[in-house]
């Protein structure tokens, strides 16, 4: 692991025990969700972490396009995987304070539903990096589906956007942004900062072990080469 | 001149290829048809009306069927040597597709006008429902659909999953598009008043017109790769 991995680790391993401290022995429950609220600090930089990761994965598929440098095409699966694991986290950590909350684990509203549909774009992206073999191949194909799924997803905000005005949503609960101050805003943005660098973290981890294997990969074939 | 000239060739290669075997047709119809028909069972007309059932049956019909047709016409291009000939060829790549885009929209609309000849029977729709602007969604549907589709079908069949990879990749992505198109297709079909369907129609238009132009640009490099 690289010197610069090792403390950005280190700053993200330390924020995230300052976070937990706040999050649990120091910010007040919210007086009408409770304890449940506190998933708030984490849910919200998960999904935040997740955007980044999807305009990671379009932005390097874009630059390996225009560059045929296979080291963004490792950035962009690293981004791809990563971000996979966020938007799991948001849809795992929703309807866990949805429950209590709204009554209701799932609603099809604005915000669920992009989510959800970033989350299949992901996955479908992942199942088809894993069914191409060819290198260069694989670079370009997952290339241009990475940004073709990164063109659609404000569209498919704009579309919910236009059903939730025609139809009523079912959420009861109010805006949770409303009325945020002091320790609670402090709190907020330091889960950001640590979500922000735990995602840096990993994605240059993951695009390290994507060259190893890679490298793996071409002595495999040099080997086979000889050989033969 | 010579962008269009080749645009033409490929639309007139596919639809000479189909003409003789006439197996894109025949997979879209058919599947359309017993798409429509499972949905008559599921749901029974007699105890539904008739804007609940039919724009998603309808619709789910018309993109099933679409992309059984588009895998079909892909694992022919990649089989009989068509797509190495496109690839060597100097062609324009953004021609190329143009051509694919419309040889893919001739087949699955003379497909959608077979469904379509059924679901009125079945249906019993009436001047009331059959107005342009029940055409109109076809149209823009059909388009958006084989936008994104008629690119993402090369693609499957580059990796080894082949068929299923084009519906885990275009679902997702078309989801925007069948919102708008089945929801528009329900308020067409709701007697009084087309409230609402503006915002849906200019959804679609949108999602239309940027996937064509992405496609577009894209599909060289799903082509040579």
């Amino acid at each position: 692991m690289s010197l610069t991995n090792r403390i950005l680790l280190f700053l993200s391993a330390a924020g995230m025990v300052l976070l937990l401290y706040l999050v649990f022995l120091k910010v007040p429950n919210e007086r009408t969700m409770g304890l449940v609220q506190k998933i708030f600090y984490f849910h919200v930089p998960c999904a935040w972490a997740s955007f980044c990761a999807f305009g990671v994965t379009a932005w390097k598929g874009f630059r390996y396009l225009r560059t045929r440098e296979l080291h963004h095409d490792r950035t962009a699966a690293a981004a791809a995987e990563v971000g996979l694991m966020y938007v799991t986290l948001v849809l795992i950590t929703g309807p866990l304070w949805a429950r209590p909350v709204w009554g209701i684990y799932w609603t099809w509203d604005l915000r669920l539903t992009t989510t959800f549909i970033l989350w299949l774009m992901f996955l479908a992206y992942m199942i088809l990096r894993r069914s191409i073999d060819d290198r260069e191949r694989r670079a370009s194909m997952s290339a241009v589906v990475g940004l073709i799924a990164f063109i659609d997803v404000p569209v498919v905000y704009m579309a919910n956007r236009v059903k939730a005005s025609q139809h009523p949503s079912p959420v009861l609960a109010g805006g949770e942004g409303s009325g945020i101050d002091g320790i609670f805003l402090f709190t907020l943005i330091l889960a950001f900062v640590v979500f922000m660098l735990q995602f840096v973290v990993l994605l240059r981890a993951r695009a390290a072990i994507a060259q190893l294997e890679d490298s793996v990969e071409e002595l495999f074939l040099e080997r086979s080469l000889e050989t033969t | 001149m010579k962008f269009w000239r080749v645009t033409r060739a490929v639309l007139r290669r596919d639809i000479l290829a189909e003409w003789r075997r006439k197996e894109i047709f025949i997979t879209i119809a058919m599947f359309g048809l017993l798409t429509v028909v499972t949905f008559v069972f599921a749901f029974d007309p007699a105890r539904h009306a008739r804007e609940e059932i039919l724009p998603g049956s309808l619709w789910t019909a018309i993109f099933f069927a679409g992309m059984l047709g588009l895998n079909r016409s892909a694992s022919k291009d990649a089989s009989d040597g068509g797509l190495d000939a496109l690839i060597s060829s100097p062609a324009d790549r953004g021609a190329l597709y143009l051509g694919k885009l419309a040889s893919h929209a001739l087949f699955m609309l003379v497909g959608e006008a077979v469904i379509l000849v059924f679901v009125i029977a079945w249906f019993d729709l009436d001047g009331r429902h059959l107005r342009w602007p029940l055409f109109a969604l076809l149209l823009l549907g059909t388009a958006g659909f084989l936008a994104v589709g008629t690119i993402f079908a090369v693609v499957g069949q580059k990796s080894r999953l082949r068929e299923v990879m084009l519906p885990v990749l275009l679902i997702p992505v078309l989801t925007p598009l069948i919102l708008a198109v089945v929801e528009g297709t329900a308020i067409v079909l709701t007697p009084g008043g087309d409230r609402g369907l503006q915002a849906w129609m200019q959804l679609a238009i949108g999602f239309d017109v940027l996937f064509v132009a992405a496609a577009f640009l894209l599909y060289g490099f799903v082509l040579e790769d």
